[in-house]
């Protein structure tokens, strides 16, 4: 370590013979009022000279930081110190900011700024070259300098659509000399937020901020709006912090000539020789952002394409059929390739629908990312087609919608037709179909698989919510109906209860009795008809003929016969007198007879039966 | 006159010729008159419930589920269960929703009691589900019963095998209610640590058990601000209402958001 001296001292005269220069650049070069641009003077190999800005009538500067790099070459030791600067127009015009010098020795040319008329409200803009805006949730430039450490999330827009999925940045800005590293996952505070896992690639890069170094730590990831409205994005970080603290060995360090190389002034001020004599202490931290709001916006109803599948940013679509010539009944595959930027988990397609020139199996989808937080890149479905008819034929056109948060609309985009010769097939379509299905093993739509944190992915919202989280048998009126329809039921049971009761205990006149005495005899009258069986009809019949007379002349019917008859009826009812002595007859002298000798017997019956009851 | 054991009138009071020709006709023509009534009240009932709905908050097993996935990513367990947990009861067959529950439920290292044998035949149907079948069996007893004198005599045999099935029918659904009812009052711990259910309903009761993130237990009655809960394996106490969420809101309206 002795050596160090004279190695700075090499180094030193390298950087010295080096050429010393001073350029600016200035973006944009055309700005409107209200906003600012960047100034960025670049000093190489000048250490000590201080640069100096011109006065410029109408232009205000402001410095937003410096950044110094080194290297080493062939022409030796080569340093870089860059001021950035924010450049913000008082007044609408040409401004012309003159050669700036450091040092006396070099200066840059002139630059030319353009202030336009600007809408009046438009905010200043911060000046960094990167295109997406900064949403700063940590210190501003003067805070930071109080600061040992402090979090920022770098969204690139602060409107979102509910589904959209936007690639963002957790910076963690720290002081040199500390380290840190993840000690969990990033929460936010809000559930209308899901954010993917962050990338195991972590970016270091040293940034001034107002003039203050900061090492800054930036993890990549994606974060997908969930639900409507207006919320805070806050992130919380559980970090550990590795501190190095200054040696106590450094006191003895000493140079050749005995001085105190470990003193202030000695040239071994920077923390990089602290890695050789310092020692760290490790402590937990967590840190916190406190985010502007960001509003996520519902993704409208009306003029929602039916191939809508969820997908929400810019995407494109090609297609290509391979082989470009078959026969029909082979198949063909097509290839649907979705690029671009959103969320590609709700990027879907059903592809070419069956048609009578077309037979599809359901596609399957891969997908290839561009980059780290998986918002870009490429979704290829690969569906198996099989042409039906021989000839020039054309694979149609394949529809896909999508939702383009920037235009706020939908866009649906078609691949184009792609031509294809298809020649007679040498099997009947039909067959070859069912070995094209037996073969190719139409991929069915694969069903969702959990994600790397166990989780099964989210599910697309329906077009609208319909469901209450209300419990049937608690609704009023699912109540009231089953109540009402069993109440119902068990009334009529008893109004039918009742009603039988009653009509069982109310005495029953004895012309009903003699009704229904008089239909059981024809009833059974009919019943010995059909066998034939003569002396069952006769006493039926007599039956039936004796409960109407006994009810019409008060009488027991047992007590209705034939001398009864002969003297109520004098000359008259000789059927009836006939009817009882044939019935005599027959259950004396066992006369038979034939069926329709019976149902004559019958109607006469009837007939005189009826004659009674008009009587 | 052949007669049914559905008919509204007794036989006696049919087999009478002259009876029923003087009162049939007209019997007959509002023989349907209280089951139109009961339609006519269903649809009305029906009707003011959907009014009623239509005020409550409306939501969807998807959006349910992807609360809980955005709860489980910031690692809020009771709320996470607590969402897949409404998403379940909305779309009880979705496998994706089972899956997450589950994972939610052992990362919060909460188990759910195991349902004893002679309970499992009243799981093979949501409470929903259930409730529908019994309904619509009762429906079709009523119109089985109120227009049996429609049904062709050729038909009455099976009819009365169809009201019988559907009696069971109207059993089965009663008994998986009774079986289940409980359920209705299920609650999911959401507080962000253990919470303490004590004996009383008071700040300064002795603690009884400690509940984790994520535990179901059942509600019961509500106390000031501390309710009585009930866990899966009786053990019982008083909650601060703050620290747990009814699965199902016992309220019309808009169900208590739980902030994750």
């Amino acid at each position: 370590m002795r050596l160090a001296p004279v190695v700075l001292a090499t180094s030193a005269a390298w950087a010295v013979q080096a050429h010393a220069a001073v350029t600016a650049t200035l973006k944009p070069q055309s700005i409107s009022l209200g906003r600012s641009a960047q100034l960025v003077v670049t000093v190489q190999n000048e250490e000590s000279g201080e640069l100096v800005l011109p006065d410029v009538p109408g232009l205000q500067f402001s410095s937003a930081g410096m950044q110094r790099s080194m290297s080493f070459g062939s022409g030796g030791m080569n340093s870089v110190v860059s001021h950035i600067y924010r450049v913000t127009p008082q007044r609408e015009g040409t401004f012309t900011i003159p050669a700036i010098s450091a040092g006396g020795t070099g200066s840059s040319k002139p630059l030319t700024l353009t202030v336009t008329q600007g809408s009046g409200n438009a905010r200043a803009n911060s000046g960094q070259p990167s295109p997406p805006s900064v949403k700063d949730s940590g210190p501003n430039a003067e805070e930071a300098k109080d600061k040992m450490a402090f979090l920022r999330v770098v969204l690139p827009k602060k409107e979102l659509v509910v589904g959209e999925l936007v690639p963002v940045q957790i910076k963690a800005y720290i002081r040199e000399g500390i380290t840190v590293a993840r000690n969990g996952l990033p929460t936010l505070s809000s559930d209308a937020f899901t954010l993917n896992p962050l990338s195991d690639r972590v970016t270091k890069e040293r940034e001034y901020i107002n003039g203050v170094p900061f090492i800054a730590v930036t993890w990549t990831s994606s974060l997908s709006a969930v639900k409507a409205g207006e919320y805070p994005l806050d992130l919380t970080m559980p970090l550990i912090a590795k501190v190095r603290e200054r040696s106590t060995r450094r006191n003895i360090v000493r140079d050749a000539f005995g001085n105190d190389i470990s003193a202030p002034g000695a040239g071994f001020e920077d923390p990089f020789f602290d890695e050789f004599f310092g020692r760290s202490t490790e402590k937990d931290l967590t840190m916190h952002t406190a985010g502007d709001p960001v509003r996520i916006h519902e993704i409208p109803v009306e003029g929602r394409p039916a191939d809508f599948s969820g997908a929400v940013g810019k995407f494109d679509i090609t297609g290509s059929v391979t082989p470009a010539a078959g026969a029909a009944g082979d198949p063909l595959t097509l290839k649907l390739g979705i690029t671009g930027e959103g969320n590609f988990n709700r990027v879907s397609t059903d592809g070419l629908g069956d048609g009578p020139d077309w037979k599809t199996y359901p596609p399957s989808a891969s997908f290839a990312a561009r980059d780290s937080s998986e918002t870009s890149g490429v979704k290829t479905f690969t569906q198996s087609v099989i042409p039906l008819k021989a000839g020039a034929q054309q694979v149609p056109s394949v529809p896909f919608s999508y939702y383009d948060p920037d235009r706020k609309q939908f866009v649906t985009k078609r691949t184009q037709p792609v031509a294809v010769t298809i020649r007679p097939g040498a099997a009947p379509v039909a067959a070859a179909l069912s070995v094209a299905s037996a073969d190719t093993a139409p991929a069915e739509p694969e069903p969702p698989k959990p994600g790397a944190d166990g989780l099964m992915p989210d599910k697309t919202l329906p077009p609208a919510a319909s469901s209450t989280l209300r419990a049937l048998v608690r609704t009023p009126w699912f109540i009231a109906a089953n109540a009402g329809m069993a109440g119902a039921l068990v009334l009529g049971l008893a109004f039918r209860r009742l009603r039988a009761r009653l009509s069982a205990k109310a005495p029953l006149s004895p012309k009903v009795l003699a009704d229904r005495a008089v239909a059981e005899s024809l009833n059974a009258m009919e019943a010995a008809m059909q066998t034939r069986d003569a002396p069952r009809f006769f006493q039926a019949a007599r039956r039936a003929v004796q409960e109407r007379l006994g009810a019409q002349w008060n009488l027991p019917a047992s007590r209705v016969t034939l001398p009864e008859i002969r003297s109520r009826l004098h000359d008259g009812g000789g059927e009836v007198r006939a009817l009882f002595e044939t019935a005599d007859e027959i259950a004396y002298a066992g006369r038979r007879f034939s069926t329709p000798d019976l149902q004559q017997w019958r109607d006469l019956v009837r007939t005189q039966l009826q004659q009674l009851a008009k009587s | 006159m052949e007669t049914t054991g559905f008919s509204f009138f007794h036989p006696a009071l049919s087999q009478g010729e002259s009876r029923t020709k003087r009162s049939g006709p007209f019997l007959k023509r509002f023989r349907l008159l209280p089951l139109l009534c009961a339609l006519g009240l269903l649809l009305s009932l029906r009707t003011a419930g959907a009014g009623e709905s239509a005020s409550q908050e409306k939501t969807s097993a998807a959006a349910l589920f992807n609360e809980g996935n955005a709860a489980m990513r910031l690692g809020r367990l009771g709320p996470a269960v607590l969402h897949y947990e409404r998403a379940h009861w909305l779309a009880p067959t979705d496998d994706a929703i089972t899956h997450n529950l589950r994972a939610a439920r052992e990362k919060a290292a909460v188990t759910v009691p195991v349902v004893p044998a002679w309970k499992r035949p009243a799981h093979w149907l949501s409470l929903d589900a259930a409730a529908i079948l019994g309904s619509l069996s009762l429906l079709l007893v009523c119109l089985l019963f109120f227009g049996a004198g429609l049904i062709p005599p050729v038909l009455r045999h099976s009819a009365r095998g169809a009201c019988g099935l559907l009696l069971l029918a109207v059993a089965f659904s009663a008994t998986v209610l009774a079986v289940r009812w409980r359920e209705l009052d299920r609650a999911v711990i959401t507080a962000a640590a253990p919470a303490p259910a004590r004996i009383a309903p008071a700040d300064n009761a002795a603690p009884a058990f400690d509940l984790k993130p994520g535990e179901t237990v059942t509600a019961g009655a509500a106390h000031g601000a501390f309710v009585h809960v009930r866990t899966g394996d009786g053990r019982a106490g008083w909650m601060a209402s703050t620290d747990l969420e009814k699965i199902l809101p016992d309220k019309t309206g808009p169900a208590r958001r739980v902030s994750v």
